[in-house]
């Protein structure tokens, strides 16, 4: 009965809790349908109608049954965590919670106040989304009191819990002891936002939209019914994804229990996909509705995918088995690599399988499934839109692009399963990444479709060099090889560390002067490339092709309506894109080299500023110095222009400047991390986690010395006056369990 | 990240958006063509006149639907014989802010020297049409004079005639006796441009038949929009004792004049004595 004793209460924390729930379940919907009711506008006339008459009934139940769970939010607040006490209440006011939503949404009052208004609306969607949220709050204390437990009935003087049972293969994968609630947690809110949650409001969004525009013929009937139908059917299979998903992230990689669980769930995602495709009747509404769009398709495509995730889960327990065994203390039998193979680049020993499936999973995605969804897609309106001999050849082109998309995906998916699956810094890595890259200049090739794109665009009339398009794009892929190889020279040490082969030490000089920052040992090939590949599309290809689009569009129309006067557009959209392919290459490897080096280097300031200034100079560059003056013949009459926007180029080159007083900045922030860290680059998300590590271990052992005092005074307390329990606050307050990043 | 270049950072970013926010708020509302020119019409233009130079004004409403005001606009107006090359009329508007969300009226205006405009011209503006050259220029500033921008706008149009329909017609004349003789007066009514209403025009005229001059007139007219005058010739008591007992074949020659721009047309009438 220690959990409910008054005594280890807090009573401001409960009066706290109390507030805030009382703020959210009371003051908010009072004043937010109160405020509903004076937009009604019967209220100027000061009727009563019946929508304000249950408005009004409405707000008063909410607040009435809102009452306890305000209440039961003081005593959730008042116990400390990890006291039963606290949990029992927290779900009791989550069980009042739902009593709230469901007289809320699915009650009397709402309910006339849609026949009313005749909104046509269906509540009872919106209480099972709300219902997901109370599931993870459940969920969430759970944890809390797992977690809290062991400093609470240490605090409370309560005997040490038995321990748990020793690690082992088997039943114990399946046991509460392997898993962890904070891990669950997380995994089922992804899940369940991503999953069910989000999609469930488009659909609703999709049916409110269909309901304000109107679409009440009896194919959108159709339509909206089938749309009806899969919101239902995505919050029904919310409950087991809920469970499995939790499930699953519970257990860690390497068990059994972890990829069964996720077999499941994979299985239950493709019953769920099967369901929503094929078996809510959105195929007849589509069709029904003039879109021809084959869902069983779709559906393939889907089930492909999740075969992938299948295959996924057994390459992580396949992968990680034996590093989960190695933590948790079971002995293993370790397969000695032998570093001096020279096939060890591509050896099947220092692969993953699980990541190579990731890989694959995501470039299907990318090049497969994405671009022939909305292939289809564009197909079904075309179809229903244009009946002509145009419409219909455009829907041939489409539908050989859609074949490219499919086949000539899968040597890129087959490619970056090999790239997935080495580890980084291997040959066989970098071998699989750059024949990826040449299946994805393949996979692009083939949808020029052998000319036949460009020749019907230059029938219809517009005049573009596909050819010279393609080849920018191009010329984005060939890139990542830059990324490839960079990343094999980045990792390559440290590979070599990992299969036992011999490296050379790092000696550093003392003392460092600045122009030793310059000395390539200090870069990352990887970064650099990254930053230059975002160069190449943001000052390169992207301008160009907008430069390029702009072109054809301009001199399709000069043939069009016989306005030769208006070449001189095209000389200056000539112009422009001359100067950014001369600007290309010197950005690029400065903003490599920006990139190469790490923060608080002095090189990386240098290229910084070179960045900023060249970035400027190509601003004013392709603004053509901010004037433009041009005279034009049309007839009879003539039109001079002369357009000076100088100030407006002047404010964009501040504003590229500025990035030097930023690498300035950056300089001097990171410069003594960087030299205490040996040159090494400062990664801004593990320096903060070790920060954040030492100051918890920092705490943590200022707890125990505190509870290590409190326990002595306690012992020498009992031994004059008995056993008195000691105050529970300076426990309470900090976590129990330090965990690593 | 650390504090200081975060801090930079995000004053670039907010400084990217002010520009971003400032271009957005600059063009977006005149895409929907929210700046309205209110154009006079043909009723809206005055004239006024001091000695050979013609003033024309006309007020050009502007309304700037936009967030920015548009700074500094002048208009430049020139009508140019194209022939000569000679520059018949140049004015140019002073300097004016057309504030945003608001109605400005922008006050045109030029002067015209018909003197300097060559009598060829002169005489087709007034009594046919003549193709001129029209050229406007306009320049302003906007976006906190970041931007500026000069149009010219160039292009030929037949202007005049700013007389006509001239009406003469000798079968409604009449004899009438008066102090000292007797004159024949024939109805002569013409139209005019509301430009040179109020001015006066010269007309001469001369009366003839067959074998000598038998009248001849100099009138002045004042010029409305729809002139209505009689033209009196005097005639002598042998010329009107001819004329009332006798047909003849009589020629008239009827030229108005306008500085220094004349135009005649001659008229052929068969006369037959007026009845008893």
């Amino acid at each position: 009965m220690k959990d409910f004793e008054l005594k280890h209460g807090n009573l401001i924390r409960g009066f706290v809790s109390a507030l805030i729930y009382a703020a959210i379940f009371i003051v908010i919907p009072f004043l937010a349908l109160t405020w509903v009711g004076y937009l009604t506008p019967d209220r100027a006339f000061g009727q009563q109608t019946d929508f304000l008459r249950a408005l009004e009934q409405l707000r008063d139940t909410s607040a009435l049954i809102a009452l306890p769970v305000v209440a039961l939010a003081f005593l959730w607040g008042f116990y400390p965590k990890g006291a039963s006490s606290r949990l029992l209440f927290a779900l009791i006011g989550l069980g009042f919670i739902v009593l709230f939503l469901t007289n809320f949404f699915l009650g009397g009052p709402l309910q006339r106040m849609i026949t009313v208004s005749a909104a046509d609306l269906d509540p009872s969607q919106f209480l099972v989304l709300a219902l997901f949220g109370v599931a993870l709050g459940a969920l969430k204390h759970a944890r809390d009191f797992v977690t809290h437990r062991r400093v609470w009935r240490a605090a409370v003087g309560l005997p040490e819990p038995p321990l748990p049972p020793q690690p082992r293969t088997g039943g114990y994968e399946f046991g509460r002891h392997a898993g962890d609630f904070q891990s669950a947690n997380r995994t089922a809110k992804i899940f369940i936002m991503g999953l069910v949650v989000t999609p469930a409001i488009v659909l609703i969004f999709l049916v409110f939209c269909m309901r304000v525009f109107d679409f009440t013929d009896t194919n959108a009937l159709a339509l909206r019914n089938a749309l009806n139908d899969m919101t239902q059917a995505l919050l029904l299979f919310g409950v087991p994804v809920l469970v499995l998903s939790w499930l699953r992230g519970f257990y860690p990689r390497g068990t059994i229990s972890r990829w069964a669980f996720g077999s499941l769930l994979g299985l239950l995602m493709i019953g769920m996909f099967t369901a929503l495709l094929l078996f809510t009747g959105l195929q007849d509404a589509l069709s029904a509705n003039g879109f021809d769009l084959d869902l069983g398709r779709i559906w393939l495509l889907v089930l492909v995918l999740m075969v992938f995730v299948l295959l996924r889960g057994m390459g992580e327990l396949a992968d990680e088995r034996k590093a989960w065994k190695r933590q948790v203390g079971i002995p293993i039998m370790e397969r000695k690599l032998d570093p001096n193979s020279r096939a060890l680049d591509f050896s099947p020993g220092t692969g993953k399988l699980g990541l190579g499936f990731r890989a694959s999973y995501r470039t299907l995605l990318k090049f497969m499934v994405v671009p022939v969804i909305i292939i289809m897609v564009v197909i079904a309106i075309l179809h229903r839109a244009f009946s002509d001999p145009v419409g219909t050849q455009l829907i041939n082109i489409l539908q050989q692009m859609e074949d490219v998309a499919l086949w000539y995906s899968l040597p890129i998916a087959a490619m970056a399963f090999g790239r997935g699956f080495y580890p980084k810094g291997s040959l066989g890595r970098l071998a699989f990444g750059l024949l990826a890259i040449v299946a994805t200049i393949i996979y692009a090739l083939a949808l020029l479709l052998n000319g036949s794109l460009e020749s019907f665009l230059n029938a219809q009339g517009l005049i573009i060099d596909l050819d010279e398009i393609w080849l920018l794009i191009l010329v984005l892929i060939a890139f990542a090889s830059f990324l490839r190889v960079g990343e094999f020279l980045d990792h390559r040490r440290a590979w070599r560390i990992s299969v036992g082969r011999p490296v050379k030490p790092y000696a550093e000089e003392a003392p460092h002067s600045l122009p030793q920052d310059f000395r390539p040992r200090y870069g990352r090939f990887e970064t650099g490339a990254k930053e230059g590949r975002k160069a190449v599309r943001k000052y390169f290809v992207s301008p160009a092709l907008i430069v390029m689009i702009v072109r054809a569009v301009v001199v399709s129309l000069i043939a069009s309506f016989q306005m030769s006067d208006l070449s001189f557009i095209t000389q200056y959209l000539q112009d422009i894109y001359a100067i950014i392919v001369v600007f290309a290459l010197p950005i690029i490897v400065l903003v490599f080299f920006r990139g190469f080096y790490p923060k608080g280097s002095f090189s990386r300031l240098c290229f910084g500023w070179t960045v900023a200034v060249t970035i400027a100079i190509w601003i004013w560059a392709v603004t053509l110095g901010g004037k433009i003056s041009s005279n034009i013949n049309l007839g009879l009459t003539s039109l001079g222009i002369n357009l000076d926007f100088l100030g407006l180029v002047y404010l964009f080159m501040i504003a590229s400047l500025l990035w030097g007083l930023y690498y300035t900045a950056e300089f001097f922030s990171y410069r003594k991390s960087w030299i205490a860290n040996e040159f090494q680059p400062v990664d801004d998300h593990g320096a903060l986690m070790a920060k954040e590590e030492q100051r918890l271990q920092e705490k943590e052992l200022k707890r125990a010395q505190k509870e290590e005092k409190r326990m002595a005074a306690q012992s020498s307390e009992e031994r004059k006056k008995g056993n008195e329990p000691p105050t529970f606050d300076s426990l309470e307050a900090t976590p129990p369990e330090v965990k690593g990043p | 990240m650390h504090l200081a270049p975060a801090v930079v950072k995000v004053f670039i970013i907010i400084f990217n958006l002010l520009i971003g926010i400032m271009i957005f708020l600059a063009f977006m509302p005149l895409i929907p063509g929210n700046v309205n020119v209110d154009i006079p019409g043909q009723d809206s233009w005055t004239s006024s006149w001091q000695g050979s130079v013609m003033t024309v004004q006309a007020p050009l409403r502007v309304y700037n639907g936009g967030v920015y005001d548009f700074n500094q606009l002048s208009l430049e107006l020139s009508v140019q014989d194209p022939n000569s090359g000679i520059v018949v009329a140049q004015d140019s508007s002073q300097p004016i802010n057309i504030v945003a969300g608001r109605w400005t009226t922008v006050p045109l205006a030029f002067e015209v020297d018909v003197d300097l405009v060559p009598a060829d011209a002169l005489r087709a503006i007034l009594f046919t049409d003549h193709e001129m050259t029209f050229s406007v220029g306009l320049q302003v500033k906007y976006v906190l004079d970041l931007i500026s921008a000069q149009l010219h706008f160039e292009m030929n149009n037949s202007i005049g005639p700013l007389l006509s329909n001239f009406t003469f017609d000798p079968s409604t004349a009449r004899m009438q006796t008066v102090p000292g003789g007797v004159d024949l007066v024939i109805p002569f009514h013409f139209s005019s441009s509301p430009l040179l209403q109020g001015q006066s025009v010269s007309v001469h005229g001369q009366m003839s038949n067959a074998t000598a001059t038998l009248s001849d007139l100099d009138t002045t007219v004042m010029v409305q929009q729809q002139t209505n005058t009689e033209l009196r010739f005097r005639l002598s008591n042998q010329v009107a004792l001819h004329l009332a007992s006798s047909s003849d074949t009589l020629y008239f020659d009827i030229t108005p004049s306008f500085h220094a721009a004349q135009f005649t047309e001659h008229y052929q009438y068969d006369w037959n004595p007026p009845g008893p």
